[in-house]
């Protein structure tokens, strides 16, 4: 596929996607601003804590009296980052395993698809959590350990994509006129290979940015004070009557993932399998 | 969560029909019912229950219900210890010989006395075990049985306080022989060669009211009535510890009559049940207490190690907010609490002087501020968690200039690194073994508490020497007014400058249906809970 | 849990005819290699936390005590080199010694084998809800083509494919548990039912067998709150994928041939149209249920649900390094044993394979 017909993949098309494009264009709009809109997330207030939501608090304020509403503003500079750092990661070391495997095939390809195997074979979640904890918690531990279970998926798509580019006219033409298969590899087959991986890359936003949501909830992912949607939740489930400490974060979290699956809508399914 | 806005109206419009369903499920539901206690828990990472290995929290509940122990308190009477196996006791004057004798009317659930042999059995057995509890055998230093019906514990070194030390439910007395037979062993080599483990995990040998019946680990512990209990519990056949994770569920199953009684709850959960006449509120004040701590190692934070920093420190914090930082907190206002003899009251408690914190920095030559990190645990099983208080210890530093960079790791990580005295400031939450001024003394010089901090005879720093001194002397004082004020003093000292804030404890507090009767009575901070006081109207 | 899903479904599935006989044979040899694989994974990130197991097992206080100490790394051969220390592991494991739990001192497989049936209850209701609303949701949404049912299914299906569990679980507790009583609380039953005897592990069915229909009633009545949660979210999935597929097969040549015979609208769609759809949702099946295994961690956790996850999650906290090795183990052998079955039935399922 030539790069104008992705380019044209990439442009919303109906209405729902309009609407995901607007709320993530939101989203990091007010990631940017938030300093200038909102006050400190950090500044507290603790004769003010578990306010309910008024004109001075406008999503209430925290177990610590600290403004939600700047909280949630500022969260977003957080969470959002991790999705993409996530992706990122998972691309830049899935790509070139799996290519490196489909075009030199022999023990490199038995080894990394064997490792791609067992990673697969192993719970998902389980092994992110494990990773993390072994490499202390930090937004870089969250994000190696996710990646780490992520990564395969990309190996395999890549090493699938080269598979059948070898065997194409242009590429075997390529090689017929006295081409390094490194130069084939990196000026041929990978530019070609690239519109999928990137279309499944945009798809896999949504789910990097729960996975690293839900390790944060769970403790592994970002540190606190810096505000993030997952470990706010997480610090309200203390304080179940509070409902607005929960709402608002939870809330930020489903809207940017529902965002990113109304806009991956763009992609049909069977465009990048077969 | 709660007001999901589109679920709302149905919420209201339905509230009525689950009332209705709630209503009939606590009512009478048969006299079984009426004599079975449901604890409504958090059962996670709980038991296992043989009294040598279990460490955690509601292992107190359970053994204090199935086993005895040679000492109880009276009630909530700290200040008065009370025969339990054993009818009378005598100290020593040098405060290193405890000497008891047992009451002839004390069973095992076997039938068997409880005897001498039986008691030296079990204190040797928690010793040489080597698990979670056995440090607090660490002090003995013989027992012995001269005679069926006496026992002698002698110490390594003078603790007149060590009297309270058995109360603690891991110095429960277990039936030798039915322990034996399962693999249980008292041998030096008791670690590797107590095969007893697996069984006695959901199995009790004790002379207490109640019996193990069941566990199912993580889930659901059944506790029935011993049929031979020398002292048979007041009311109730069974208890079932049934596993319901989170504060506000138990509190929903409380309402709607799954269960009984729920764990230790935040204060701003059970504040709202005042007017619910269906339900009552229990408690005593709480044990486990919040600490912050400073390092005097000056290779590890140089800054922090000097004198004119820990005041300054000290003179930062905001004591008046920390405390709202969960109502129903209890501030401490020093390292011995308001409630134990010899605690510090509310008019010496320190007071935040943020002026006087930045002079103390500025004459350090700090006036700029420096930066330093703070480990803590993510746990949340306390309410403020120690994660909210760090953030807050965070923010009233920057005010002085102080830069803090939290580390929290998940609970045993965070101790591993506090244990190896790697952390330069640490807020931790901690639970000294009994109610007594002496409890301080692990964070005095060359405690294991003061040594990872850098605290120690040989690194004592300005104040360290005068601190053990008072300890010595305390430690063998029979004479209990003196013996409180010297610990008093050590403890005022050390809201100046010293390496620790005793910050504030949670009360231990939960909610009751209101017909169990006689929680003012079974509750303490020692056994948590005495269920075999409990009757149900 | 539904990013796990998504995480590793593999983008291209199904070899098919001989390829797959193949496929199948070469899985089965290096299944045991996969096995070995996984242990040595987790053994070394267990080995790689930093927290020390003896200080999570004995506690602030107990870890003074450095006999206990000792004979702590002394029990789990922690005092060994690291080598021989995953020979023993493995040499026990090869005796079917799953270890004992650190945390509870008991052998992690028989905590394993209360917390196992536990979790395939789940996962049997939570994919049965799944396929229920999936299917019939995915089937009418691909029929009716841009009708308003199709839109709501869409709008629905897309919720549930966002949302993280952890807060669809903390929302339905509060919702469903706390204000509207609808739902039983957490647990598998009622603390004041006596559970029936053990014969399948899974409650439900050991009621029935002993003749409690009570009992089993209210097993379902626990339930339905994790499996709601599951299957809403397992369940968008499906309806995604059915719809998908039907409206790829609905414009197939062979649904045309078959419109061309005279068959009924009806008929086509259930019959022919249908059948391929399944294809792709049974495959999906063997992933869902593979993840349920494990990836009801946060809705265990929060709906107090007693199975593998949950114990899984306790253990971790506790770095009860036996029981999480185990765990992973047994869970990562059920994964792909279960994966293994769909793929063989895959091939009787697809109608072009037999072609």
């Amino acid at each position: 596929m030539s790069r104008s017909a992705t380019a044209s993949r990439i442009r919303p098309h109906s209405a729902a996607q309009w609407v995901g494009v607007s709320i993530i264009a939101a989203w990091i709009l007010l990631a940017v601003v938030a300093p200038l809109i909102s006050s400190d997330p950090l500044a507290q207030t603790t004769s003010d804590r578990l306010q309910a939501p008024s004109g001075a608090h406008l999503f209430g304020t925290d177990q610590l009296g600290r403004d939600v509403f700047s909280r949630v503003l500022h969260g977003a500079r957080a969470t959002l980052p991790i999705g993409v750092c996530i992706v990122l990661l998972a691309t830049l070391v899935g790509v070139p395993a799996g290519a490196l495997a489909g075009f030199v095939r022999g023990w490199v390809d038995e080894v990394v698809m064997r490792l791609a195997d067992l990673l697969f074979a192993l719970p998902a979640l389980v092994l992110a959590l494990a990773i993390a904890a072994a490499l202390g918690p930090s937004v870089s531990s969250a994000v190696i350990a996710i990646a780490a279970v992520m990564w395969p998926r990309y190996a395999r798509l890549t090493r699938g994509q080269v598979l059948t580019l070898r065997q194409r006219e242009f590429v075997l033409a390529d090689r017929a006129t006295g081409a390094s298969p490194a130069q084939v590899l990196w000026q041929t087959v990978l530019p070609n290979a690239a519109p999928v991986v990137s279309l499944v890359a945009v798809l896999d936003l949504g789910t990097a940015t729960l996975a690293g949501a839900t390790l944060s909830f769970l403790g592994l992912g970002v540190q606190p004070p810096t505000p993030e949607w997952g470990a706010m939740v997480s610090s309200a489930v203390q304080t179940p009557e509070a409902w607005w400490t929960s709402l608002f974060p939870g809330f930020a979290l489903v809207s940017f993932v529902i965002a990113i699956n109304l806009y991956g809508q763009v992609f049909d399914r069977k465009e990048l399998g077969r | 969560m709660r007001r999901v806005i589109p679920l709302l109206a149905i919420a209201t419009l339905l509230a009525a029909a689950g009332c209705g369903g709630a209503d009939t499920k606590s009512g009478d539901a048969g006299d079984a019912r009426s004599k079975t206690l449901v604890y409504g828990v958090n059962l996670k990472s709980q038991g296992p229950w043989d009294p040598h290995v279990g460490a955690v929290g509601l292992d107190r509940v359970v053994n204090r219900a199935a086993y005895d122990t040679l000492v109880a308190y009276a009630g909530t009477d700290y200040a008065k210890v009370v025969p339990d196996l054993a009818k009378e006791w005598t100290v020593s004057p040098d405060a290193k010989t405890f000497t008891f004798k047992l009451d002839p009317a004390a069973k095992f659930g076997t039938g068997r006395t409880v005897t001498a042999e039986d008691v030296r059995w079990s204190f040797t057995r928690l010793k040489n075990l080597a698990g979670p509890p056995s440090y607090l055998a660490g002090p003995i230093d013989t027992v012995t049985a001269p005679d069926p019906a006496t026992v002698v514990v002698t110490l390594k070194s003078p603790d007149v306080s060590f009297l309270r030390q058995f109360v603690d439910g891991h110095f429960s007395v277990l039936d030798k022989e039915t322990a034996t037979a399962h693999g249980a062993t008292d041998a030096a080599d008791a670690a590797k060669t107590d095969t007893a483990g697996n069984w006695l995990a959901a199995n009790s040998v004790g002379s207490g009211p109640y019996q193990i019946q069941s566990w199912e680990a993580g889930s659901r512990l059944v506790l029935v009535r011993n049929p031979k209990a020398w002292r048979p519990a007041k009311y109730l056949d069974k208890i079932i510890l049934q596993d319901v994770p989170t504060p506000d569920a138990q509190l929903a199953a409380l309402k709607r009559g799954e269960i009984d009684l729920t764990q230790p709850l935040g204060k701003s959960l059970l504040e709202p049940l005042g007017s619910e006449s269906k339900l009552q509120v229990a408690g005593t004040p709480g044990l486990t207490w919040y600490l912050l701590g400073m390092t005097r190692n000056a290779k590890l934070d140089p800054n922090l190690a000097k004198q004119p920093v820990q005041e300054a420190i000290h003179k930062a914090l905001d004591y008046q907010g920390i405390g709202q930082l969960a109502e129903g907190l209890q501030q401490w206002y020093g390292m011995i609490p308001p409630f134990i003899p010899g605690g510090v009251a509310e008019q010496d408690a320190p007071k935040q002087d943020v002026e006087g914190a930045r002079q103390a920095l500025a004459q350090a030559g700090l006036g700029g501020g420096f930066d330093t990190e703070l480990c803590t645990t993510t746990s949340t099983d306390q309410q403020p968690s120690a994660l909210d208080l760090a953030q807050k210890v965070q923010s009233d530093l920057k005010n002085v200039g102080i830069r803090v960079k939290i580390d929290s790791q998940e609970n045993s990580a965070f101790l591993t690194k506090y244990r190896a005295a790697e952390c330069k400031m640490v807020l931790t939450i901690d639970g000294p073994a009994f109610p007594d001024p002496s409890h301080i003394v692990p964070y005095l010089p060359d405690g294991a508490r003061a040594l990872r901090m850098g605290w120690s005879a040989a690194n004592p720093g300005w104040d360290g020497a005068a601190y053990s001194a008072a300890a010595k002397q305390a430690l063998t004082t029979t004479d209990e007014a003196k013996r409180d004020q010297l610990w008093h003093d050590v403890a005022v000292g050390m809201n100046a400058n010293g390496p620790w804030v005793g910050i504030a404890s949670v009360p231990y507090q939960f909610a009751a249906d209101a017909r169990i009767k006689g929680l003012d009575q079974a509750t303490n901070q020692v056994t948590l809970l005495d269920v075999a006081a409990l009757t149900r109207d | 849990m539904t990013e796990t899903v998504e995480l590793r479904r593999p983008l291209r599935r199904g070899r098919r005819g001989s390829g797959r006989a193949r496929s199948i044979g070469r899985r089965l040899v290096t299944l045991p290699f996969l096995l070995l694989g996984m242990t040595l994974l987790m053994f070394l990130i267990s080995r790689f936390l930093p927290a020390d197991p003896a200080v999570a097992f004995l506690g602030n206080n107990g870890a003074d005590n450095q006999q206990a100490v000792d004979a702590f790394n002394a029990k789990y051969g922690l005092d060994k080199p690291l080598y021989e220390q995953y020979w023993i592991y493995l040499d026990r494991l090869l005796h079917g010694d799953l270890g004992t739990s650190i945390s509870t001192g008991r052998p992690v497989s028989s905590e394993l084998a209360s917390a196992f049936p536990a979790t395939i209850e789940l996962a049997g209701a939570a994919l049965l809800l799944s396929l229920l609303l999936g299917i019939p949701f995915g089937i009418l949404a691909a029929a009716r083509r841009r009708s308003v049912l199709d839109r709501l299914t869409g709008g629905v299906s897309m919720l549930g494919v966002s949302m993280p569990p952890f807060v669809l679980a903390l929302v339905a507790l509060q919702v469903l548990y706390l204000q509207l009583g609808w739902v039983a609380g957490p647990g598998r039953l009622d603390p004041f039912l006596d559970p029936p005897p053990t014969v399948t592990g899974l409650m439900t069915i050991d009621a029935l067998l002993a003749g409690q229909p009570a009992v089993a009633g209210d097993v379902l009545h626990h339930l339905l709150l994790p499996a709601l949660v599951l299957g809403l979210i397992h369940g968008a999935y499906f309806a995604r994928v059915v719809r998908s597929t039907m409206i790829d097969t609905l414009g197939s040549d062979f649904v045309r041939t078959a419109r061309g015979k005279g068959l009924a609208g009806p008929v086509i769609v259930v019959g022919h149209a249908f059948r391929v759809a399944l294809v792709p949702t049974l495959s999906l099946i063997g992933l869902t249920f593979g993840e349920l295994f494990a990836g009801a961690i946060t809705v265990e956790t929060i709906t107090g649900w007693p199975g593998v996850g949950r114990y899984m999650y306790n253990a971790a906290t506790k770095l009860d390094f036996p029981a999480v090795m185990a765990g992973t183990l047994v869970i990562g052998a059920a994964y792909v044993v279960v994966n293994l079955v769909v793929d063989i039935l895959y091939g009787v399922a697809d109608p072009r394979v037999e072609a």
